[in-house]
């Protein structure tokens, strides 16, 4: 069985069956190119702890259908998937902080492991679900770049727009 | 592990800085709520702005009464694929209808459903049929005998 290696941004080195692998759309596209065994691939972005992480995803849905068909959807496509719907698997598995998951996202942004990604968007919207905005950016650690008068006028101004749906 | 890697983290701000345009835009396509998505306009500019195309530019179904800001609403919103009408208020000018439909046709040709709340004539359906190409529905409902009727004629 032929074997893919991936060198992680803190210096370690990953080797992953290659039907594990080709989940990654980064991978599956270069390998169709590129035919060999012998490959490794260099991820400036993705630390050790993340690569297990993701490498683990890969493994459980290696042989699952949507993972062959998912194309590289349009902003139309993205928008109107709204659904917060998730595999309980895949909801335990990111049961993780929000450092972590962010840099699961990036991950799976950098490797294109689609279903991973809208997963880790769903996960990351329903920790922020239900919170006002301060605790949106106490959570998110955002700066604020608003002044008061700012939030009171946007606050104000779009009121209206909140309440549309 | 990840207890390690959020204390590391815990020193950095700004946690979306480093996330992809796409991505922020992927978690609030999620928000359902108008509340939330107020909250989220609130946190920061690169949220705002976000926020607001999403508000704009989500699919919407919008219902209209006549003393509703009809024009502003079918400029602002640039998805709109079902209208409601509710015209079966009896201090409403005769012609009413006829200006919503107009106003609509003008800003949102493309409409697919169309319900009205209100008796319909041949007249009407007529007009509405001729001003909406694309309706794959027109429904209405009224008030008759002491019940509620609706029909509905699909494409």
């Amino acid at each position: 069985m032929s074997a893919i290696k991936f060198e992680t941004s803190d210096g370690f080195t990953i080797q992953v069956e290659r039907e594990t692998a080709v989940v990654s759309k980064v991978v599956k596209n270069f390998l169709e190119y590129h035919p060999t065994d012998k490959c490794t691939f260099h991820l400036n972005c993705v630390d050790n702890a993340t690569l297990r992480k993701v490498v683990e995803w890969m493994r459980h849905h290696k042989d699952d259908a949507y993972i062959e068909t998912e194309s590289d959807e349009s902003d139309e496509e993205r928008s109107q998937d709204v659904s917060i719907e998730m595999d309980p698997w895949d909801a335990n598995f990111l049961n993780e902080d929000l450092f972590f998951l962010l840099d699961i996202l990036n991950a799976a942004n950098f490797m294109k492991i689609k279903v991973l990604f809208k997963n880790c968007c769903k996960k990351i919207y329903l920790m922020s679900k239900g919170k006002s905005s301060v605790e949106i950016k106490r959570l998110l650690k955002e700066r604020c770049d608003f002044t008061d008068e700012d939030l009171q006028r946007i606050a104000n101004k779009y009121e209206w727009m909140a309440r549309v749906n | 592990m990840s207890e390690t890697k959020a204390n590391e983290n815990e020193q950095q701000d700004d946690l979306l800085s480093n996330l992809p345009h796409h991505a922020l835009v992927n978690i609030i396509s999620k928000v359902e709520d108008g509340k939330d998505l107020k909250s989220l306009r609130l946190v920061s500019k690169r949220l705002k702005a976000i926020s607001d195309r999403e508000m704009v530019e989500r699919v919407k179904q919008l219902t209209f009464y006549y003393f509703y800001p009809i024009d502003f609403l079918c400029k602002f919103y640039t998805k709109v694929t079902r209208v409601s009408i509710r015209i079966s208020c009896s201090h409403y000018p005769d012609n009413a209808f006829e200006r919503i439909i107009s106003i609509v046709k003008n800003n949102l040709p493309m409409i697919n459903e169309l319900e009205i709340d209100g008796k319909c004539t041949e007249f009407v359906l007529e007009l509405v049929a001729n001003s909406f190409p694309h309706l794959k529905s027109i429904s209405y409902t009224y008030y008759m005998d002491g019940q509620y009727c609706s029909t509905v004629f699909r494409k």
